[in-house]
């Protein structure tokens, strides 16, 4: 029995250290998308995206404590007030569990639909905090561009995992 | 498909209030960052040292490909280039000829007033490690830090002008606040009509002119040097060009491109203590007398003008 929960405890550890490693791995990846042109304002948030899928599709649990780790991590790189990221990635955890749309049809692929909502809300949160804490309002054209090119993402990452999927899933046939 | 019902894996009643009470402690922290507290800056400091080499590798070959890929995109236009750098070469040429005469003149004028010459700037240059962008915040890391000499408020520059000033400093790593940060404000003159003002960044491409006399009329495409008002930064450096928005309104565009940043110089000798003395009065660079109006060859007086056969 104690050599069980022993087994059981390292192996939910081990999953959250890689889990906490793929998250890291994306946050850098998003950092460094501001190297392109095409970026050159501001860059898609990939970390919603990741934790939304994640959470609402594969039933991966991330725990509030690594997100609030990696939140801090990636203020750190990226050199923004400590704690304005790991509110947004907890908004999106919050939101992606306990948000439920009713008047969303359930037939429909409704996934788009929600995200746009679960992005948004959290976004205009951390954006409102991070002007009551600057005590200005910034340019917008990069806030905009942030939000559209994470919305257009969005069914593009979308679409590939079900493609991959499908051809997994026909190998294996 | 993946696309299937979503995850009923939901987390317990103490799972939600956890997430709260997190929420609640980034707000106390982000507050807290707000004061500027030492022990906050020192972490911020410590694990920037420690992150420097992971973020590093990972955005070299990102900057790698990207830079590819610029190259492929300006290898369609290399003509147009072509055309543009020799009519740009021609330009140059004339300029620098002008430019050797006045250099004379103005080492002669300086003999003459005996000007105290001016210190040569002792510049330490490192290499940008992160990019700038950021929705939040316009920082960049370099790789120099408390061991090459920087301290903290030190400028940074580029060969094309001011690029920020020294916030934060680890042992092998510094912070540099970008000048189109929203929190950066920087104290400027215009260069054609010497009129005084702050330029305040907005986390976009332009920055915002602020405190500007009301009498000053900027014209498009004046040149905006650092004035040293304060203390911080040394005068003279360039911050950008003067640009009209649709409404009306003029914003400053920087000279730097913040996106192609690799290296960055900071200059360690100035000496900010000789300027925070009381008897310092800021760099107030003389008004240009108002232009009057007048006929062509009558002058203020009203008198007939008689140009000399020597002019």
């Amino acid at each position: 029995m104690n050599t069980n929960s022993i087994f059981y405890f390292f192996n939910n550890f081990s999953k959250d250290i890689i889990y906490f490693v793929m998250l890291f791995v994306f946050i850098n990846i998003e950092a460094s998308l501001n190297f392109f042109l095409i970026f050159d304002n501001s860059t898609p948030s990939l970390l919603s995206i990741v934790i939304f899928l994640s959470l609402r599709k594969f039933s991966i649990h991330f725990s509030s404590l690594m997100l609030f780790v990696l939140g801090i991590l990636y203020d750190i790189i990226l050199g923004s007030n400590i704690g304005i990221n790991s509110i947004f990635f907890l908004l999106i955890k919050y939101f992606t569990l306990y948000l439920n749309l009713s008047f969303i049809e359930k037939d429909v692929n409704d996934d788009w639909i929600y995200f746009t909502f679960i992005f948004i809300s959290s976004f205009v949160i951390t954006f409102a905090l991070n002007i009551f804490s600057n005590l200005s309002i910034p340019d917008l054209s990069p806030v905009l561009f942030h939000i559209g090119a994470t919305l257009i993402i969005f069914p593009l990452i979308f679409v590939s995992i079900n493609f991959i999927y499908f051809i997994t899933k026909l190998i294996k046939n | 498909m993946v696309s299937g019902k979503p995850s009923n894996n939901k987390p317990s009643k103490f799972g939600k209030n956890f997430n709260f009470i997190l929420i609640f402690l980034c707000l106390i922290l982000v507050f807290i960052g707000k004061f500027d507290l030492i022990a906050v800056r020192n972490m911020k400091a410590f694990l920037s040292d420690f992150l420097a080499p992971v973020t590093f590798m990972f955005n070299k070959p990102a900057k790698e490909i990207a830079e590819v890929l610029q190259d492929v995109m300006s290898a369609t236009s290399l003509r147009d280039e072509n055309i543009r750098l020799k009519s740009e070469v021609r330009r140059l040429n004339v300029l620098k000829s002008k430019t050797e005469v006045q250099e004379f003149e103005l080492f002669e004028l300086r003999e003459l007033l005996k000007v105290i010459p001016k210190n040569n700037n002792k510049i330490i240059t490192g290499r940008v490690v992160t990019a700038a962008g950021g929705v939040f915040a316009n920082t960049v890391l370099i790789d120099v830090g408390k061991k090459d000499g920087i301290i903290i408020g030190q400028p940074a520059i580029s060969s094309l002008g001011l690029v920020g000033y020294v916030v934060n400093v680890g042992v092998n790593s510094s912070r540099i606040l970008l000048i189109i940060d929203i929190n950066a404000m920087i104290p400027i003159y215009l260069t054609d009509s010497n009129w005084p003002a702050v330029v305040q960044g907005q986390n976009g491409e332009l920055l915002k002119i602020r405190f500007l006399s009301s009498e000053a009329n900027p014209i498009e495409g004046e040149v905006l040097e650092t004035s040293g008002h304060g203390g911080q930064l040394p005068s003279g450096i360039n911050v950008g060009n003067i640009v009209k928005s649709f409404s009306g309104k003029y914003y400053v565009k920087p000279k730097v491109n913040f996106q192609r940043i690799t290296y960055v110089s900071i200059i360690t000798n100035f000496n900010s203590e000789y300027y925070t003395k009381n008897d310092f009065n800021g760099f107030a660079p003389l008004q240009k007398p108002k232009p009057s109006i007048g006929l062509k060859g009558i002058n203020s007086s009203g008198t007939r003008k008689t140009e000399s056969l020597k002019d």
